[in-house]
């Protein structure tokens, strides 16, 4: 499993490039594609990347977590040589700004891309080595690998002292909290759709404190041994004193939470290898933050602090909410009552915002550090759940106790039981193709069934992995349709259509396979997320023609029709498709009528997902549950030569007699369909896959 | 502040959850303060304490609404983890607010590791029926599915709030008081697993 932590942690925005690391070596390669499709040539991409050792070591783990690799990258060795005058050109400067273009949370993303650059920066953290590591060695774990280059680099909040943490948390969190305008308080607006645009320095704080308890959980489950883990504890507990001292009482909740939080709290040996002494600092600091009695603890040592103190804003923007609720304002003079109770509260923060923390001298590189750390809170669901999937790894529920049966009723939807293609679903996408060729005995990872929808593994396996430099091109796919049948999936595929957008405005040498069925003229859905549609303009100009090596790939897909599509693309199509009955088990339907679905292949099956209205093709017109899921095996499809129904193709199953008529949008989504479902209906024990993504058949 | 009258009348601790907007804090000042939302002080330590009588006997009511700080998504666990029960609440003008409640589920579920945990389904703004994005089977069936009871609410006319914190605080104290005749058991969790 591609954990979290790996990921490089430079964000960027212009530097955008998923990747993904595979976990065996090259000649494995290829296993990573599962539903993911790659498609690249390697002599045509110069897109790489590296293999990390770590991964090798740890297959174990990482096979019993499985974990959904969504996009795979092509791997290419290189020359020495011609690496480092890659990396060379890869150490330009990069933003780490994370530009939120959407306002709607769970829409929205920034970007999903790291690439730490520069061999001194401590955005390597987990990552690459960049001067010298042979093509194929970690970029991940510092402890294996090159470490030698990674001296300069901080990795980990150990090798930090507590103190210099908490003051350069300090430091960081302090110019966002005294951004925040009296405007964007009183419009209580930080939990609207356009909290972005109008409440964004209040958003951006929050995003620190998310970003902060966020890291510390990270940190503490980085560590194998319940012991190593109570030594980082221990660590944040320091820093979360020395936060106190400093009143910086943001980040010391951010760090009180994070040890609250469900992956944290529940490690009981963890919190058996404390000492006393810190469990009783612990609790000491957490008794701050008790709801208990309206926050009283908080509210009355707020109230006997002196400056400078960065406060939890979180308990203003309650009172002021429900001030504005208390007191609505209705046009006209605003109520008297109204303007004093918010008044009271601006004047408070504004007070706080005059503190003065200069005295901190700041350290550049701790800061670099600090804010180096991926984290995107769009996706802090998804990370949350990936971290309750390794506490769940580090120290397994009780077997007898109440967590485990918890975990095995609750299922929405049984993925196993419907049919055992879907129930590879809930595997790695990392093995998808393994699961697609799979085994109906592959393991079923047992725990909380968070952990096993798409999320996580979506989560686990998408992010952009500690990608070599100067990724020219990966063409990658997605592989929409891994996990459970959840809503967390269809929000996971929403989000990242979202980053398949930034990635046109950013990058145009990111190519993603939407880029090439657009280019084919394939519907201008998008193949993860109905949002993209509008850009496909964006696409055009994505200044195609200077990929030189995503031409060739285009040409792949578009030459002929399709025949080129691999198993794996097949697996991840999906659409807006209108279906009718033309003949069930030999009979013919009294009445048949063309039913509209958004229809998408999971591993080897048919999932039908009901309209929610009458019209729209979009995948947001239709429900996030699927309503029909049905196994290919058996089924034969081909396209209909009619000029009534154009687009239309036929979907029939012999032995059963059923036929369905199936409407498509545009001939080549027809041909598309058609040839995913033969593909896939033929390929029911899949091949191993030659090591060329490039020349799958 | 912290005094906490030990021998007063029950405690039942509730659990506001859902998404930013939905009206968790309009259902709870209307179920609060009614129509002397004036007498409300946000900064006031029993504000959202009250006294009711359910049943015949007196219990008290402890409300915790992190109403505006939906974004801090680290702080819920632990929140979650003192709730004894839980009205999830979504807005039937919002589909997406709908969807949002599986979410909050599974977090709470987790956190708390009890399937029977007291629990309610609130669609909100049932007065704006005309507006409803969210179809009145699918929130049963969703309901059905967790086993837990669904009802509709409308903070602005007070349709059904009394119902929903009344039949909410009814399953706290039934579930205490059978816990109570059964084995008595450790009452502070312990920071690491929670026996029940």
């Amino acid at each position: 499993m591609m954990r979290y932590s790996e990921i490089s942690r430079d964000l960027t925005t212009d530097n955008l490039r998923y990747s993904e690391i595979g976990r065996k070596p090259a000649a494995d390669y290829v296993n990573y594609g599962g539903q993911t499709f790659v498609t690249a040539s390697p002599t045509q991409t110069r897109c790489q990347a590296q293999v990390s050792p770590q991964h090798l070591r740890q297959p174990k783990q990482r096979n019993s977590n499985g974990n959904a690799h969504t996009m795979a990258c092509l791997r290419q060795d290189k020359g020495p040589k011609e690496l480092q005058a890659e990396q060379a050109q890869a150490q330009q400067p990069v933003s780490k700004t994370l530009n939120i273009k959407s306002t709607r949370r769970k829409n929205s993303i920034g970007c999903l891309t790291s690439f730490s650059s520069s061999p001194d920066s401590p955005g390597c953290y987990y990552s690459i080595a960049t001067t010298a590591a042979p093509a194929n060695k970690s970029q991940s774990l510092p402890a294996h690998g090159s470490i030698k280059q990674l001296d300069a680099v901080i990795l980990s909040a150990l090798r930090v002292p507590a103190d210099v943490l908490a003051n350069q948390i300090t430091l960081l969190d302090f110019p966002v909290f005294a951004l925040i305008q009296p405007d964007e308080l009183s419009s209580c607006a930080w939990t609207k759709k356009d909290k972005h645009v109008v409440t964004p320095n209040i958003v951006a704080f929050t995003k620190r404190f998310n970003h902060t308890s966020f890291w510390t959980v990270q940190e503490i489950l980085n560590a194998e041994q319940p012991k190593q883990r109570a030594e980082i504890m221990t660590h944040f507990i320091k820093v979360a004193k020395k936060l106190h001292e400093l009143n910086n009482l943001h980040s010391l909740f951010a760090i009180i939470s994070a040890m609250q939080s469900a992956s944290i709290y529940r490690l009981k040996k963890t919190w058996a290898c404390l000492s006393k002494k810190d469990r009783q600092s612990f609790e000491r600091l957490s008794e701050i933050f008790s709801d208990q009695n309206n926050w009283a603890n908080l509210r009355s040592y707020l109230e006997s602090l002196r400056l400078p103190c960065i406060p939890y804003l979180g308990l203003f923007l309650t009172d002021l909410i429900y001030i504005d609720l208390a007191h609505p304002h209705k046009g006209g003079l605003e109520p008297e009552q109204r303007r004093n109770k918010m008044n009271n509260i601006l004047r408070v923060i504004s007070n706080y915002q005059q503190s003065n923390y200069q005295h901190i001298q700041p350290h550049e590189s701790t800061q670099k550090y600090l804010t180096s750390i991926r984290y995107i809170e769009e996706l802090q669901n998804i990370f949350e759940e990936d971290q309750y999937k390794r506490s769940l790894n580090l120290e397994p529920a009780s077997p007898s106790g109440p967590s485990s049966s918890s975990c095995s009723s609750k299922e929405s939807f049984n993925v196993e039981s419907v049919t055992p293609a879907l129930g590879c679903l809930n595997l790695s996408p990392a093995k998808t193709i393994g699961s697609m060729r799979m085994a109906s005995g592959t393991k079923f990872v047992p725990g909380h069934r968070k952990c096993r929808s798409l999320g996580t593994k979506f989560r686990s396996s998408s992010l952009p992995r500690n990608f070599a430099q100067r990724c020219q091109c990966c063409i990658v796919m997605i592989a929409p349709g891994i996990g459970t049948i959840s809503n967390k999936r269809c929000r996971c595929r929403r989000i990242f259509g979202k980053i398949t957008q930034n990635n046109y405005d950013g990058h145009p040498h990111h190519l993603h396979l939407e880029h090439d069925l657009i280019g084919t003229g394939l519907p201008r859905h998008h193949l993860l997320d109905d949002s993209v549609l509008e850009h496909s303009d964006a696409l055009s100009n994505a200044d195609l023609t200077s990929l030189e090596s995503a031409e060739g790939i285009l040409s792949d897909l578009t030459g002929s029709n399709c025949d080129l599509m691999s198993p794996e693309a097949a697996a991840a199509m999906q659409g807006c498709l209108r279906r009718k009955t033309v003949q069930k088990e030999g009979r013919k339907p009294a009445v048949a009528s063309w039913q509209r679905y958004w229809v998408q292949i999971w591993a080897n099956s048919l999932v039908y997902f009901p309209p929610k209205s009458f019209k729209g093709s979009e995948r947001g017109d239709f429900k996030r549950e699927p309503c029909k899921v049905c196994p290919l095996e058996g089924w034969s499809a081909h396209v209909i030569d009619n000029t009534k129904h154009k687009n239309s193709f036929e979907l029939y199953h012999r032995t059963l007699g059923t036929v369905y008529k199936f409407r498509a949008d545009s001939p080549q989504m027809t041909h598309l369909w058609t040839n995913a479902i033969c593909k896939l209906a033929s390929t029911r024990a899949p091949k191993p896959l030659p090591a060329n993504l490039m020349s799958f058949e | 502040m912290s005094k906490k009258p030990t021998a007063g009348p029950a405690l039942h601790k509730v659990i506001m959850v859902g998404s930013g907007g939905v009206g968790k804090s309009a259902l709870t000042l209307q179920f609060m303060y009614d129509e002397f939302v004036e007498d409300y002080e946000p900064t006031k330590a029993d504000s959202y304490r009250k006294k009711v009588v359910l049943d015949g006997e007196e219990v008290q009511i402890d409300i915790l609404d992190t109403a505006g700080q939906e974004d801090y998504a680290a702080i819920r666990d632990n929140y979650f983890r003192s709730g004894e029960g839980f009205l999830c609440v979504f807005s039937i003008t919002d589909d997406e607010s709908f969807q949002a409640t599986q979410e909050f589920r599974e977090q709470i579920l987790r956190v708390k590791n009890d399937e029977s945990i007291p629990f309610l389904l609130v669609g909100n703004k049932c007065d704006l029926n005309d507006k409803r994005k969210v179809p009145l089977n699918e929130c049963q069936v969703r309901a059905q599915q967790w086993s837990v009871p669904y009802v509709e609410t409308s903070a602005k006319t007070r349709e059904n709030v009394d119902k929903v914190f009344f039949d909410l605080i009814r399953d706290i104290s039934s579930r205490k008081k059978q816990r109570q005749m059964d084995v008595k058991e450790p009452a502070k969790p312990s920071p690491c697993c929670q026996l029940l």
